[in-house]
């Protein structure tokens, strides 16, 4: 157990279960049994205001605040870490409008709301994993109008999708696009994966948990359901490819995990830790290592 | 020997047209648009449209490009892929997909044909990437190869066409609208706003690639000097109906309408 | 009944001039041709009478109000009047040459290719159409450090003189002449007389005005006086 685990306890008066009312929940699960009927395509809904400012993470809330039921086990990550502001404030949001269990233990929690990561131990069946995210369009980059890319969408005609990969190659030599990389789910709909590093693209596919993505701000929800091929784009002789980096994590010595250049101690020496908190403290632990954060 | 006086035998007649127009009419009130216009383009032929501002050409060149709808009329068209179809009544995707594989668009200003941001390699090779062409060098060969068609410095390839002059951005859109080798090449004014050697430059390079590719083009334009370079038959508009049609010198040379004959007599001598 | 290569019959052809109060200018009015092949026939007539009116209706660039042209192609006589544009682009592909008095340049094409495009459209291959069109402008006297040169940049006499090699290589079975000597010097002229024979000779049918009166005399079987339409009156 760790400062961010609280079991479950009594909700705060004066809310709703989960803050939203009962109707708008139902429309948000509603779009999301849509969302996931359709892998990848993205369904509008009609984002509600929230007690945060947009870009914190609304649509996240809402896809969990519509799903969450008081034997729910909560894990909120930002950037990998379990203890940011925004990770912390939107875990006590639904400890205390819910009063649901929250945790940092990937392995326990049956609902995982994440800005810009997967976590590194590999999800199960049963999990659901709700993305925070930005800006949902993949096409967005050559096609500023929204009815046309619907229409690409509509059609399947993702050509241009291929103009920004080219123009990395030409550009750098290879493509060098790291976070937000484009997939095609179900060999059908071109997606974002919201800006997660491409690193964590492999897990997306063929994942036994089921995940959702919120977009509050430009009001839009997709989903890939459990076992849904996620391939990430790429050329024939410039594979898909993720560039490891050629060290470890100071902290746990993990060489298969994300990592993070961060500055350690007032004299600027810089160190390279686990992005994801949990994972490298288990890691330490296993090792009998005193629990450093990174 | 003697011959006989004969109507013309089957095998002299031509082979099936390319695009055949019939009624087309795209109304815009106030007597804008283009009114019944009916016509036939046969294969390797250049078709020019010329008329004064307002004659409606660029109407009918809309129409046939997509980017208006008609209010009636239709245009058969022997495709490639799909044999023969009637334009306006497809879907769109099947319009979408022969707009990006056998016809192309040329844009009076290169800026409505081109991705300004994108290089010149991505242009050109845009349409490649929408037919399925997922091989990067693969992709840069036909660009490299298509740009050198056109006269560009392959050395270009990655700048965008931001960088590049007026008479570089209309040889960009063409390669561009050439590397999936259409059929049917729509022109909207495509030397306009050029200096007249750079002109000159361009009617020249696409009058050898029409010979070459055996390509059909329907070319609008106001510049008779154009036409007589670059077309051979012309269709004469004035007030969105066609007034005059014929072989390139029947016109130049025999203008019979009123609006012709006045449009003639305007050239300036070459 | 002998052969025909060209027969016309009735050809009347005047312009309407809207722009000068619909004013009328009747040229030809009932004119009448007939041309076997391997004969040259020269029109003949003060300037005005519609000497060049009559090659340019027999090409197609004039369209006739009433009359018939009839021109044996690809073994049958069809009607030009009234023909539709692609009978045009294909009797001028296959069947008839036309010599300009000018030379409708294309900026940047090279003199040899000028020469050689009718005959690779005519289906011959790339480098035996270089070939004969070498031949031919060799034979007109246009030295080979040209070939590669467009002909914009040529002298008016050189111009001319692949304007006519671009008429004779292809061995056309009609040739139409509009002043083919014009531009010309003496020894040239001789060359075109030598070169119309030749055509005349393989069986081609020709119409031409020739101003020059030696080279006239000198190819054509038969002059036909064209005289002033009544019309015109």
């Amino acid at each position: 157990m760790t400062a961010m685990d609280r079991a479950a306890g009594p909700r705060r008066p004066g809310y709703n279960y989960a803050f939203l009312d009962e109707a708008t929940k139902r429309e948000i699960r509603r779009k999301l049994l849509k969302a996931v009927a359709i892998p990848g395509h993205q369904v509008p809904f009609s984002s509600r205001e929230m007690p945060m400012p947009p870009g914190w993470g609304t649509g996240g809330i809402q896809v969990t605040a519509s799903l969450i039921g008081p034997s729910d086990v909560l894990k909120v990550i930002d950037q990998g870490s379990d203890d940011t502001t925004n990770a912390v404030s939107i875990r006590r949001f639904f400890a205390e409008t819910a009063g649901v269990e929250t945790t940092s233990s990937t392995r326990r929690a049956s609902i995982i709301q994440t800005r810009h990561r997967v976590p590194e131990t590999p999800l199960s069946e049963g999990q659901i994993l709700v993305f925070q995210v930005p800006l949902p369009e993949p096409l967005r980059f050559l096609e500023p109008r929204e009815s046309e890319t619907r229409k690409l969408h509509a059609l399947a005609e993702y050509g241009s999708a291929y103009v920004s990969l080219y123009e990395q190659v030409a550009r750098h030599g290879r493509i060098a696009q790291s976070y937000d990389y484009p997939v095609m789910v179900g060999a059908r709909y071109l997606m974002r994966p919201s800006p997660i590093p491409s690193f964590d693209n492999p897990k997306l596919d063929r994942s036994p948990a089921l995940l959702l993505f919120g977009a509050g701000r430009e009001r839009r929800l997709y989903a890939v359901p459990p076992y849904t091929s996620v391939e990430s784009l790429s050329f024939e002789d410039r594979p898909f490819r993720i560039e490891l980096p050629p060290r470890r994590c100071d902290l746990c010595g993990a060489t298969d995990s994300f990592l993070d250049e961060i500055v350690a101690d007032d004299a600027g020496t810089r160190i390279f830790a686990c992005s994801d908190s949990e994972y490298c403290g288990e890691r330490q632990r296993a090792q009998g290592l005193s629990v450093v954060a990174p | 020997m003697t011959l006989p006086a004969t109507s013309l035998p089957t095998a002299l007649a031509p082979e099936q047209p390319l695009l055949q127009v019939r009624g087309l009419t795209k109304d815009y009130g106030a007597g804008r648009g283009c009114r019944d216009i009916s016509f036939t383009l046969w294969p390797g032929e250049i078709l020019g449209i010329v008329g004064e501002s307002g004659a409606g050409k660029s109407t009918l060149l809309d129409c046939l490009g997509g980017f208006a709808v008609p209010d009636a009329g239709r245009a058969d068209y022997a495709s490639r892929l799909f044999g023969p179809v009637e334009i306006f009544g497809l879907s769109e995707a099947r319009r979408r997909r022969l707009a990006r594989s056998e016809w192309g668009f040329v844009h009076q200003d290169a800026r409505r044909g081109l991705r300004m941001s994108v290089s010149a390699g991505g242009n050109v090779g845009e349409r490649l990437m929408a037919e399925g062409e997922r091989h990067y060098g693969s992709l840069r060969a036909r660009a490299t190869d298509w740009l050198q068609r056109l006269e560009l410095d392959a050395d270009r390839i990655d700048d965008p066409p931001s960088q590049f002059s007026g008479g570089m951005r209309q040889r960009l859109q063409i390669a561009r609208n050439l590397v999936t080798e259409p059929r049917l090449l729509l022109m909207d004014e495509p030397t306009g706003g050029l200096d007249l050697s750079v002109q000159a430059r361009l009617l020249d390079l696409l009058r050898g690639l029409v010979r070459g590719l055996d390509l059909s083009a329907v070319l609008v334009t106001h510049d008779l000097g154009v036409v007589r370079l670059l077309c051979d038959r012309v269709l004469v508009m004035e007030g969105g109906r066609i007034v005059e049609e014929g072989l390139t010198d029947q016109v130049l040379e025999d203008p019979q309408h009123p609006h012709s004959q006045r449009l003639v007599a305007s050239i300036l001598p070459v | 009944m002998t052969e025909t290569a060209i027969e016309i019959q009735g050809l009347t052809k005047g312009f309407v001039r809207h722009a000068a109060h619909e004013r009328r200018l009747p040229v030809l009015g009932g004119f009448d041709l007939s041309v076997a092949p391997g004969e040259c026939v020269a029109l003949a007539g003060p300037s005005g009478v519609g000497k060049s009116t009559v090659l340019r209706c027999l090409y197609g660039s004039y369209r006739p109000q009433a009359g018939s042209i009839r021109v044996a192609h690809e073994g049958a006589l069809v009607e030009l009047v009234g023909a539709e544009p692609w009978l045009f682009r294909a009797l001028r592909r296959r069947t008839i040459g036309y010599v300009s008095q000018f030379l409708r340049l294309i900026p940047r094409v090279p003199a040899l290719r000028v020469v050689a495009e009718p005959m690779i459209d005519r289906g011959l291959d790339e480098a035996e159409a270089e070939r004969r069109a070498g031949a031919m402008l060799e034979q007109l006297n246009i030295p080979s450090r040209l070939w590669d040169l467009p002909p914009a940049t040529f002298s008016g006499g050189e111009q001319q003189r692949v304007n006519l090699a671009r008429a004779l290589a292809p061995d056309y079975p009609i040739l139409l002449l509009d002043e083919p000597t014009a531009a010309l010097d003496a020894d040239n002229r001789a060359v075109v007389v030598e070169l119309t024979r030749a055509a005349r000779t393989r069986g081609a049918a020709l119409v031409g005005i020739f101003h020059d009166r030696p080279v006239r005399d000198a190819v054509a079987d038969r002059i036909l006086e064209l005289v002033p339409s009544e019309a015109a009156a």
